[in-house]
């Protein structure tokens, strides 16, 4: 049950979760990949995440079981199994930004843009 | 991405991420609260804001439901029945007010509903019109701060009834939300009934001990002290700890904040003479 809960989450954190939300979670899991224990304040002092970027962030690791927090100090779980791994790398993938879609290049055979 | 996040503090950080665990309402607003943080000139007026949002009082579409049920309740436990009572919400004949906005909430609560819908009346003018020498009348409002605007409003339509020889009505006040010192004192000013679903203590004065509170009460004082003394015609003096020293945590979700919350929280001029971001807003 657990199990489907987590899956269900994650499907929706990887379908759904914004751009803001997919930067954070990839800057949060690059810092943490050394599973020492660090402050929540380096994500902001490092990446200049916002304190809501770096809330939502945790809130899904944790729920995700990937997460140990005390206090506000945080790391990853000691003991990765492989489910955690795939977890993780699904969630650092990267997806192209959308704004991208509504970029048209100019082609670059017209004749105004040639050399 | 917030490529430019303001830069707060490691303890303004762990605030934040305490406060919008405890209070979702924030998460949205999360640029504003660092900039109250930022004002702070000292850990304990951060922790004074943090204590203070983490009691606020959000009146959620969930409580604002229970605000009407309790309201129609207590209307049948008064005795209260729609041919002979009007309820009139106490907002100004042109005015955009909570009382009216309220008080379309409560319309279809109100069993039965069409009777009761044709008794509901939007503002003080308008009743005028319509109130029977004999009938009574529930002035509506959705929060009650100090009470003194109830008490304002029921004598100026006493005085516009008196104008048109309706005399002999029986006057009873409710709201959703209220300060319990303003329902206190209209009960104490008019001698008539008052209810309010959900009653709230002043945010410091009547939360903690008298030494405490002082402390607290000096902190916020410094606080307002580096906002700006004026706003529009407004004298931020007349607002200090709220208006009518009501020291509020309320305010309706998606609503105009009160004035009578402390206006640290939306008071939008500072000291230097510019404008600031507020995490709560007031229009008028």
């Amino acid at each position: 049950m657990v199990m489907v809960v987590t899956v269900k989450l994650f499907l929706f954190v990887r379908d759904k979760m914004d751009e803001s939300l997919r930067i954070s979670m990839g800057e949060c899991i690059n810092v943490l990949s050394d599973k020492e224990w660090h402050e929540a304040y380096e994500l902001h002092a490092r990446y200049n995440l916002s304190a809501l970027e770096i809330f939502n962030t945790l809130k899904i690791l944790l729920k995700l079981g990937l997460l140990e927090k005390v206090g506000t100090k945080i790391r990853l779980v000691p003991l990765l199994t492989n489910y955690h791994m795939t977890l993780m790398n699904r969630l650092q993938k990267t997806k192209r930004p959308q704004k991208l879609d509504l970029y048209v290049p100019r082609y670059l055979t017209r004749r105004k843009n040639s050399v | 991405m917030t490529l430019a996040a303001q830069k707060i503090s490691a303890e303004a950080l762990a605030d934040m991420l305490e406060m919008f665990a405890v209070q979702p309402w924030l998460q949205t607003l999360h640029a504003e609260m660092a900039e109250l943080w930022s004002l702070c000139q000292s850990r304990e007026e951060q922790i004074l804001l943090k204590t203070l949002l983490s009691k606020f009082y959000i009146l959620d579409s969930a409580k604002e439901h229970a605000a009407c049920r309790g309201i129609a309740e207590k209307i049948i436990e008064w005795g209260l029945v729609h041919t002979d009572t009007w309820i009139v919400a106490t907002a100004n004949r042109e005015e955009i007010d909570g009382s009216t906005a309220g008080l379309q909430k409560l319309k279809n609560k109100m069993q039965p509903i069409e009777s009761w819908h044709a008794r509901m009346i939007s503002n003080i003018p308008a009743a005028v019109d319509k109130i029977k020498s004999g009938d009574n009348v529930l002035l509506f409002d959705d929060f009650i701060g100090s009470g003194g605007k109830m008490i304002t409003k029921k004598e100026w339509l006493i005085r516009l009834l008196v104008k048109e020889g309706v005399v002999g009505n029986k006057f009873f006040y409710v709201g959703f939300t209220g300060m319990r010192f303003g329902v206190e004192h209209i009960k104490a000013a008019t001698g008539e009934s008052v209810f309010v679903h959900h009653a709230l203590l002043k945010g410091i004065s009547e939360s903690y001990p008298a030494v405490e509170a002082a402390g607290m009460k000096s902190l916020m004082l410094q606080l307002e002290s580096r906002l700006g003394k004026t706003y529009r015609n407004k004298k931020l003096v007349d607002y200090s700890l709220g208006y009518g020293k009501s020291e509020a945590l309320y305010c309706g979700q998606n609503d105009n904040c009160p004035n009578n919350v402390f206006p640290i929280l939306w008071w939008p001029t500072r000291g230097d003479g510019g404008y600031g971001k507020t995490v709560l807003v007031r229009a008028g």
